[in-house]
């Protein structure tokens, strides 16, 4: 089926089987940070914004997806880097293979409720897995971050 | 100065931003895409196997059975050659063991003609009975590999005709004669349950020809040299048309330390010469891959009515599931990593049989062993204080292990042969147990409170010691060039998993060279390219891996006054990371190696250094918790944990901090909430992270990581090791935790809210 | 699962003209659980353009759409506490994002954590062909033939509350409790781990004998008498600072 999706703010039409799913066309086409976790939307490393909504693109169809906007952390290089120095300066993005989804979730939530108190940011986040570092560093560098960015 | 400093990992910026960076990101667009048909069975015989309507369909390239891939038996263990594990394991094999096991591969350029092609292919079965519950596995009469001429290097006590991998016995002084002279003797039963390690990235390997016809692997590895000469040596290829390529990796412990799709893909491509690719399922890294070992532990202990411990015995009934890797090494590590921590001791026993099983095999896991034989260690620790009305932290201050101090275990018992006698150069376990006591608040809170909700709250402690490296084993090597412009290529076989041993490397040579860390470009874990070094466990990389990052600097620096002897021409020559000085000349470091590459007495300045250790100083630690119980339901919340460790020099504050708080998440987790269930037939239950749930940021509470002061004088810049030692305590902690809080000894992992709450309800004890 | 195609109709008699008319034809909610199947699905007819979404309150009355997303009934401001407070453990807001009430409650998982509230609140389900059926019924009964549920209902309760047992904060509820105070007191019990029931009775001072009334069952992860047990606490807990129960 012709599919047409808007990612990263470019145009791209080709063809997609009916049960393509967005995680691996956009690995396809070349977003790499777009990764593979768990097949059953509960571990976050897919996430990826699609008209303005957080979704897990490992069972979002392709088709479904025709002439949507997506956004992945290729797109939001800038504002991933911002958050990032935060984690960075923890130690805590650690293997990394969760990171691309955290920061996708970490933006959704920031657009939805741009001066989250921690304990929000936990519970939109508690869906995002990460078996490397025990979540409180992750919790220390959000807190960093919301501090620097709201005074 | 470089050590002891919070530098970022120097690949995390590049993590965060999505940068391609993992095995799946670099296969090749047009790799085959290869995939297992699995077992359905828990233990059965194929009588048949027909691939030809799989092969029939044309995007399908290369179906592999028993009957076509290489006759050979091997370990699938990554670790020291030759391997302490049986080689019980076949690429393929007739008789499929444990339902997920292998049957048959399939290659093709469509993801869902191989999907076809899997279902195309008919499998006959003659099925068999399985063996599920460990402790009816020893001399069953059902054998799970008794057909197969399996065999071990060396001794390891394997016996395939009693369903026996592995066994061992040791015993220091007469543990009988002295429990006799003991005042008391306190003998309990505990089990650990077979834990998963979800790590974030499934097993995923890629393979291809490259343009000098090499057979390339790039895999998401713990140990690319073993891959090596595991695959070359199996499918008859000399091992210098092999490269392995590791490049990062979506977290590993321990999971990732043997062979997975290696042999699969490889195979692939060497028939069809071209490029292929797996990527594991969710699935089958549950139900193929590894777990931790499930282990019964029977602990006995004699002490004195002062609380002088005299005696330990410990006798393990370790499940292997269907293959034997890691088998006696995980069995050993049990006794060898907990006994010495009570080392005053007159006499200490220690036995172990480890089984076959028809479930999914047990492997290497972050903490093998020692997380298992601490819960059963440190929670008769408490149960002895009980008994003797004795303060449990006093029992432990008084017996622990001391600076200064042995234990004959380190000599008799070591990595499925003897050990290395060793003495204790560094540990702060008194000072940890301080630590933590104040930060917990221990003497107000111990033993339990009820709140004003009716919940109850008490606290609970346990030490832990590990090691770093295996003595006289492992072994790691790195080579360090000067560069034009001044800057390092800081060369090593280390490979980092995602816990930033690259970083740290890369702050040791720093040290030395006495430049900054972003002078030093680190490039690991590549066969072609990198020197050799075992891999990424036993918690070898600081100590092993960083020492010969430190002989490298330091031999890089006699190379650097060397060359400028001879360049300069005289012995008056000094190197201080800026300038070299030669009598009253000096030059920058910068314009010094420009000349040496351009202009004049050119010469490429190249260093050096490997290591293997005589010793594996443990690092040590004390963890203590505050747990709040529901007594309606049973609940049990870990509201928070307070530990600290001794690992001798902290070579990065930030990334030891991670690696303890991920760890003791681990811990808690397996405490708590996992376990892999098989049902009776042999299939795992909780196969996917809807139904395999490990904790998530909303499960845990504060964690309070303290460092003590400590340097350990045989260690890289007195650094130890600190990957695993942080998983250990919780299981024990918790549990005592649980006792003080409300009488009930939980001697079975996971503590399960339902069990604690039938004890509270029938007042007793579950084992 | 495999799919052999898909459509997205734009209007809903369209949508169910393909229903009826291609033999196993799959009507697609949120998509959530696409990857958990194993099968291959001749037509997979997407509802996400036919404006099924949406929460509309009228007086008591309250008509949410099937298409809604739990994450939009979760941060809704005029809906029942039970119900927005069912949603915040679900998976995480991604799943949330995309899984509808519709396929929450066609799917009949005895799981549920949205179930038992709907039964709490004695939901009405209608839809396209069949017309309406009490929620009740279809969990016992299912559907005569296949249809699409466009939206459901139910009269606003006076005050009503959800508290779920669960090991893990996202993980399936060991067992679940939603009470409803209208004329008199709903409580319903999912995940018992059987499919959610429901009992009703006018006095206050029954409520927390009420699970006396309920079957438990027992599977791999607990007990009946253990889920009886935390059913207990439950309710307790929702009972807390009792009062205005009253």
């Amino acid at each position: 089926m012709e599919v047409t999706l808007i990612i990263n703010g470019d145009h791209f039409g080709f063809s997609a089987e009916p049960d393509e799913v967005l995680l691996d066309t956009l690995r396809k086409l070349g977003f790499k940070s777009v990764k593979r976790g768990c097949d059953t939307t509960s571990c976050g490393m897919c996430h990826i914004i699609v008209d303005g909504q957080l979704v897990p693109s490992c069972s979002y169809l392709t088709v479904r997806a025709n002439r949507k906007k997506i956004v992945t952390v290729e797109g939001v290089q800038e504002k991933v880097r911002a958050i990032a120095e935060f984690m960075t300066a923890e130690g805590v993005e650690q293997c990394g293979y969760c990171s691309p989804g955290h920061m996708m979730s970490l933006i959704a939530l920031f657009e939805e409720n741009p001066k989250p108190t921690i304990d929000e940011v936990k519970h939109y986040l508690a869906g995002n897995m990460c078996r490397c570092s025990g979540f409180e560093g992750q919790h220390r560098a959000i807190a960093a971050y919301l501090e620097v960015e709201q005074s | 100065m470089s050590v002891n400093k919070s530098i970022p990992k120097v690949d995390g910026m590049g993590l965060v931003l999505g940068k391609p960076a993992y095995t799946d990101d670099f296969a090749p667009r047009d790799a085959l895409i290869v995939k297992v048909l699995r077992s359905p069975h828990a233990h059965a015989e194929i009588t048949s196997i027909d691939t030809s309507k799989a092969l029939m369909i044309p995007e399908i390239k290369c179906v592999l059975t028993h009957l076509n891939v290489p006759d050979v038996i091997f370990s699938r263990a990554g670790q020291g050659y030759p391997e302490p594990s049986p080689y019980d394991a076949k690429i393929l094999d007739k008789t499929v063991r444990y339902m997920g096991d292998a049957v048959a591969v399939v290659a093709g350029t469509s993801e869902h003609m191989v999907d076809l092609a899997m279902s195309q292919i008919k499998v006959k079965y003659e099925v068999k009975d399985a063996i599920i519950d460990f402790e009816t596995a020893l001399d069953h009469e059902t054998l799970i590999h008794a057909n197969e001429n399996t065999f071990s290097m060396f001794p390891i006590g394997h016996d395939a005709k009693r369903n026996l991998a592995a066994s061992y016995e040791m015993m220091i002084g007469d543990v009988p004669k002295t429990l006799e002279s003991c005042d008391v003797v306190h003998r309990a039963t505990y089990y650990t349950q077979a834990q998963s390690h979800a790590m974030a990235e499934p097993h995923n390997v890629t393979a291809y020809y490259d343009v000098q016809d090499r057979l390339t692997i790039m895999s998401s590895t713990q140990t690319p040299f073993h891959v090596r000469r595991i695959i070359a040596r199996n499918l008859g290829v000399d091992l210098s048309k092999v490269r392995v390529i590791k490049p990062r990796i979506g977290g590993g412990f321990g999971g990732k330390q043997a062979i997975h799709g290696e042999f699969y893909v490889a195979l692939v491509t060497k028939i069809t010469g071209k490029p292929a690719k797996m990527i594991y399922t969710r699935k089958e890294v549950f139900e193929s891959t590894y777990t931790r070992h499930a282990m019964r532990i029977d602990l006995t202990v004699g002490a004195m009515k002062d609380g002088t411990i005299k005696a330990l015995d410990m006798e393990v009934l370790s499940n292997t599931g269907a293959y034997g890797e890691h088998a006696l090494t995980v069995l050993m590590v049990t006794g060898a990593k907990n006994l010495p921590l009570y080392n005053h001791v007159e006499s200490v026993g220690f036995k172990g049989n480890v089984v076959y099983t028809n479930t999914t095999p047990a492997g290497a896991f972050r903490g093998y062993g020692a997380i298992q034989g601490n819960f059963a260690l440190e929670s008769i620790i408490d149960e002895l204080a009980a008994k003797l009305e004795m303060d449990p932290v006093e029992i432990r201050t008084m017996n622990m292990i001391k600076e200064g101090e042995t234990s004959e275990i380190f000599e008799v018992m070591g990595e499925g042969k003897e050990g290395m006698a060793m003495m204790i150069e560094s540990c702060k376990l008194d000072q940890c147990i301080e630590n933590v006591m104040k930060s917990i608040q221990w003497k107000e809170k111990y033993p339990m409170r009820v709140m004003p909700d009716g919940k109850i709250r008490g606290v609970g402690m346990a030490l832990a010691m590990q090691g770093s490296g295996i003595p006289g084993i492992d072994m790691a090597s790195a080579i360090i060039k000067l560069n034009d412009d001044g800057f390092f290529s800081l060369v090593v076989g280390a490979t980092d998993i995602g816990t930033g041993s690259d970083t740290i490397l890369a702050q040791m040579a720093a040290e030395t060279l006495n430049v900054p860390v972003d002078q030093i470009i680190v490039y690991s874990s590549d066969t072609d390219l990198t020197p050799f070094d075992t891999g990424a466990y036993a918690s070898s990389t600081t100590y092993v891996s960083g020492h010969s990052v430190r002989i490298a600097a330091e031999n890089m620096v006699e190379v650097i006054l060397d060359k400028a002897r001879r360049f300069f021409g005289t012995e008056d020559v000094s190197y201080d990371g800026k300038t070299v000085r030669a009598g009253s000349q000096e030059m920058t470091l910068k314009a010094f190696s420009t000349v040496l590459y351009y202009s004049e007495q050119q010469e490429q300045l190249v260093s050096s250094g490997s290591f293997v250790g005589e010793k594996a100083p443990p690092p040590y630690m004390a963890g203590a918790c505050e747990v709040e119980i529901d007594p309606r339901t049973g609940r049990i919340e870990v509201l928070e944990y307070h530990a600290s460790v001794d690992c001798g020099t902290v070579v990065n504050p930030n990334l030891a901090r991670i690696q303890v708080e991920g760890a003791l998440l681990q811990g808690i987790g397996m405490t708590l909430y996992e376990e892999a269930i098989y049902r009776n037939n042999g299939r795992l239950y909780n196969n996917s992270f809807l139904t395999y749930k490990v904790p998530t940021r909303m499960d845990v509470g504060p964690m309070h990581i303290n460092f003590v002061d400590s340097f350990e004088p045989s260690g890289p810049f007195g650094a130890k090791s600190v990957g695993e030692i942080g998983i250990d305590t919780p299981p024990a902690a918790i549990a005592n935790a649980v006792y003080n809080a409300t009488g009930m000894r939980i001697r079975k992992l996971p503590i399960r809210s339902e069990d604690l709450w039938e004890m509270m309800n029938k007042k007793q004890t579950l084992i | 699962m495999r799919i052999r195609d898909y459509v997205k109709p734009g209007d809903l008699s369209h949508a169910y003209e393909r229903l009826v008319g291609t033999k196993g034809a799959v009507v697609m909610g949120g998509g959530i659980f696409l990857r958990l199947q194993n099968r291959t699905v001749p037509l997979m007819i997407d509802l996400a353009d036919l404006g099924l979404d949406g929460v509309n309150i009228t007086g008591d009355r309250v008509e949410i759409g099937a298409m809604t997303t739990l994450r939009q009934i979760e941060k809704h401001i005029g809906l029942p506490e039970a119900l927005t407070g069912a949603m915040k453990q679900i998976a995480g807001v991604s799943v949330r994002n995309m899984a509808t009430i519709g396929g929450s409650v066609m799917g009949r998982y005895p799981f549920s954590d949205v179930i038992p509230v709907l039964l709490s609140f004695d939901t009405t389900l209608h839809f396209h062909s069949s017309g309406d059926m009490a929620l009740l019924e279809y969990l016992e009964n299912g559907l005569p033939c296949c249809d699409i549920l466009t939206h459901l209902t139910f009269n606003m309760p006076e005050k009503s509350a959800y508290k779920a047992y669960k090991s893990i904060y996202t993980d399936f509820a060991l067992v679940n409790v939603s009470v409803a105070k209208k004329d008199g007191y709903c409580v319903s019990i999912g995940a018992r781990p059987g499919h959610s029931k429901c009992v009703q009775v006018e006095n206050v001072d029954e409520v927390l004998g009420l699970v006396e009334r309920f079957e438990f069952g027992t599977d791999h992860r607990a007990s009946a008498e253990y889920r009886k047990a935390l059913a207990q606490a439950l309710l307790e807990d929702i009972w807390e600072g009792g009062e205005s129960w009253k």
